[in-house]
């Protein structure tokens, strides 16, 4: 039996991963098994997804704690889990970086592969799913499925347009990683220790915990793309603010010359008719991104009434 | 034919193979993938169902309660906080020996607040007079939909059934299923045709009120139907493995339990894991052997005696906990061993709770205990984190 752990966060699609590799161990005449386990149930938060390929029915309903291949989706949870935990000595961990296996620093010994998903989806498919790109190069370094039977489980999966985008980017996965030869990988001896600080392990008796997290978690490591504001057509009627679920807008007052000059393009643009006379009034009005924190989901340049944002590609 | 689905699909086909007429339910994770799958059936005209969205779990029994009263075949399906505001028309569909079917996504009880596996929310509802069956596998919890309307139809007993299948880890998890076939459905389960129904050209009252005269006698009929209903299983299990070639065994299966001088008792998916540790147990030579049971309502306590008759010492597997007793396995087989006439040593575990994992290891800690003769407690929280606990002296 091959057992397959898959680390990502919420929204990167590694529920799917793993079923997708399950419906593809199955189109290849083998048994399989996939499962999830949630953290909580929050767009970014980690999430770890189980595959299990055998020859054989599986009993075995418990969670994978020497799996044979580990696929990481997104190269920030290094930092945040251990995601070599138990890995055979045999084993291979795909990772999701455009860097080389040594420089993302990685504590193990195993066999490191490194491909970039994320690249490689934004170009194909347009958007940074990377999930379908990593099952190619899954396909391509460990030869446990073949691509073929990858396809067909998209496809199945996905009909249409989407599916054969989604298609095309676990075949280039796949032809890139085939050609890749096992390295021996440096072993990191000072790991990077993780974002979020471990709180003390004692328990209370009663349900009571301090409230929120989220101060210490900083999400902004996520981000993809990020929203760019239009102040000029902007109308400051707060919605993005409200909108977002990480509080990572902030209003800022602009005072002195900094006002004077924001005042003076308002009343340029309402003579233009560009803007109306109310939003002239609260041209000292800006609305700032916290870097920290904006995990670049979208959701403010979604309910913007006027389309005054739009995401951008973050630059690496 | 198999094919590989998620779980809840697996159900969601099998109910579609059944031909309820009325489906009326709330979704709640981690049971919400089902009912989604069913209203889309619905909703494409492959099931031809009345499916009636209602505004909590008390209203989705009570619409199905209703509709059963008419005389239309019903579904549905609930998991934890949603069980438990059931809680007070599950006793009336008992009563009223309606043959309702209910998938229960197990899943833990509040507080704290917990979506994860363990069997505490239908545990809670054993005496309310449903049949209670707890599935290892998703092709048996298909199975078991189709089996539990021939079971609860029987004109002999009139009961309703609850299917009990592991929240995530089975209704989440993507596994190869053996299909049933449409044509021998319908010929394994014909349309169901009840004795009295409401009807409104022949008017009847419905789950009216007994007084202290007759109220002992509804109750008793309704206790001797559950026990009936052990051999109804037992002839449904038979012509189902006729039909379709899978049978789940009696109302335990025993896993290598001859010569078995360990046998450890499990409910549910993690019964998987536990044969598997029993394989590797015993080409270690270790004579050990487990026993699934599958149905806990009604208790097959005659089944516990007979295969417990010959053995060293017994251990229970308790994912739930009636707090400030035991587990609720551990005490049914204990009173079961009371009337029996060789009596093992009892290890009684609680573990899994609000899903925490079991993996081989912890049943290997189990057998442990019971080969050194440990003393432990009445209910041993085995894979208890004692390192985050402060302990009070009382």
């Amino acid at each position: 039996m091959k057992e397959v752990r898959i680390h990502g966060r919420g929204g990167q699609g590694s529920v799917t991963a793993a079923e997708l590799l399950a419906v593809a161990a199955f189109e290849d005449g083998k048994f399989s098994q996939a499962f999830p386990f949630f953290g909580v149930e929050r767009r970014g938060a980690p999430v770890t997804a189980f595959t299990r390929i055998s020859d054989k029915k599986i009993r075995l309903r418990s969670q994978i704690y020497e799996p044979d291949y580990v696929i990481v989706q997104d190269a920030t949870l290094i930092s945040a889990v251990d995601v070599t935990a138990g890995l055979k000595p045999d084993g291979i961990v795909i990772v999701n970086s455009e860097k080389s296996a040594d420089e993302i620093g990685i504590d193990t010994e195993t066999d490191v592969r490194t491909i970039d998903a994320t690249g490689i989806a934004l170009e194909i498919i347009g958007r940074p799913i990377v999930n379908t790109t990593l099952l190619g190069a899954f396909a391509g370094s460990t030869g446990e499925i073949s691509i073929d039977s990858i396809k067909q489980s998209v496809l199945a999966r996905f009909p249409g347009k989407i599916g054969e985008v989604n298609v095309q980017a676990a075949e280039k996965a796949y032809q890139l990683t085939t050609s890749t030869k096992r390295k021996p990988h440096k072993k990191i001896k000072s790991r990077k220790k993780g974002a979020v600080p471990k709180q003390s392990e004692k328990i209370p008796t009663v349900p009571f915990g301090k409230p929120g997290t989220s101060e210490v978690t900083r999400t902004g490591d996520w981000r993809v793309f990020y929203p760019e504001f239009d102040m000029d057509q902007c109308t400051r009627c707060g919605k993005c603010q409200e909108s977002c679920p990480d509080a990572a807008i902030n209003e800022r007052t602009l005072t002195g010359r900094d006002a004077e000059k924001a005042q003076e393009r308002a009343e340029e643009l309402e003579k233009a008719g560009t803007i109306k006379k109310a939003a002239v009034k609260k041209a000292h009005i800006r609305y700032e991104l916290n870097p920290t924190y904006c995990k670049g989901c979208g959701i403010c340049a979604n309910e913007c009434p006027i389309q005054g944002i739009k995401m951008k590609l973050e630059e690496k | 034919m198999m094919e590989i689905m998620e779980g809840s699909h697996a159900v969601a086909l099998a109910v579609k193979a059944a031909r309820p007429k009325v489906v009326a339910a709330y979704p709640i994770t981690p049971q919400t993938h089902i009912v989604e799958d069913i209203s889309q059936l619905i909703a494409d005209g492959e099931l031809e169902a009345e499916y009636v969205k209602v505004e909590s779990e008390h209203s989705a029994m009570s619409v199905c309660i209703g509709a059963s009263a008419t005389g239309a075949r019903t579904y549905t399906a609930t998991t934890s906080q949603g069980l438990a505001l059931m809680h007070e028309v599950i006793f009336n569909a008992a009563g009223m020996r309606l043959p309702i079917v209910m998938t229960v996504a197990n899943r833990a009880l509040s507080a704290p607040l917990n979506i994860w596996n363990d069997h505490q929310d239908s545990i809670s509802e054993r005496d309310s007079g449903w049949i209670q069956i707890y599935v290892e596998d998703n092709t048996e919890a298909s199975d078991l939909t189709i089996q539990a309307y021939r079971i609860a139809e029987d004109k002999r007993i009139q009961v309703p059934m609850m299917v009990c299948m592991d929240g995530y880890t089975l209704t989440h998890t993507y596994e190869p299923i053996e299909l049933l076939d449409q044509d021998l459905v319908d010929d394994f389960l014909p349309p169901y045709e009840p004795t009295d129904y409401l009807n409104v050209d022949d008017p009847k009252s419905f789950g009216m009120f007994a007084d202290p005269d007759y109220y002992t006698e509804f109750r008793y009929q309704n206790h001797e139907a559950l026990h009936a209903a052990k051999v109804v299983m037992g002839e449904v299990a038979k012509e189902f493995g006729e039909v379709f070639g899978r049978d789940y065994g009696g109302l335990i299966e025993e896993y290598r339990c001859d010569g078995a001088e360990y046998v450890l008792i499990a409910m549910g998916s993690v019964v998987g894991t536990l044969k598997d540790t029993v394989d590797d147990l015993r080409d270690a030579g270790i004579r050990v052997g487990a026993i699934k049971l599958r149905v806990y309502r009604p208790f097959p306590a005659e089944e516990i005696q007979r295969a417990l008759t010959d053995v060293e010492a017994v251990g229970i597997l308790d994912k739930n906990i009636s707090l400030g007793s035991e587990g609720a396995l551990s005490a049914d087989v204990k009173s079961a061993l009371y009337r029996s006439k060789t009596t093992p040593k009892v290890f009684s575990f609680v573990a899994g709770l609000g899903g925490r994992d079991i993996p081989k290891g912890m049943f290997v800690k189990m057998f442990d205990c019971m080969r050194e003769d440990k003393k432990i407690s009445t209910s041993e929280f085995i894979d208890l984190r004692t390192e985050i606990l402060d302990f009070q002296e009382v």
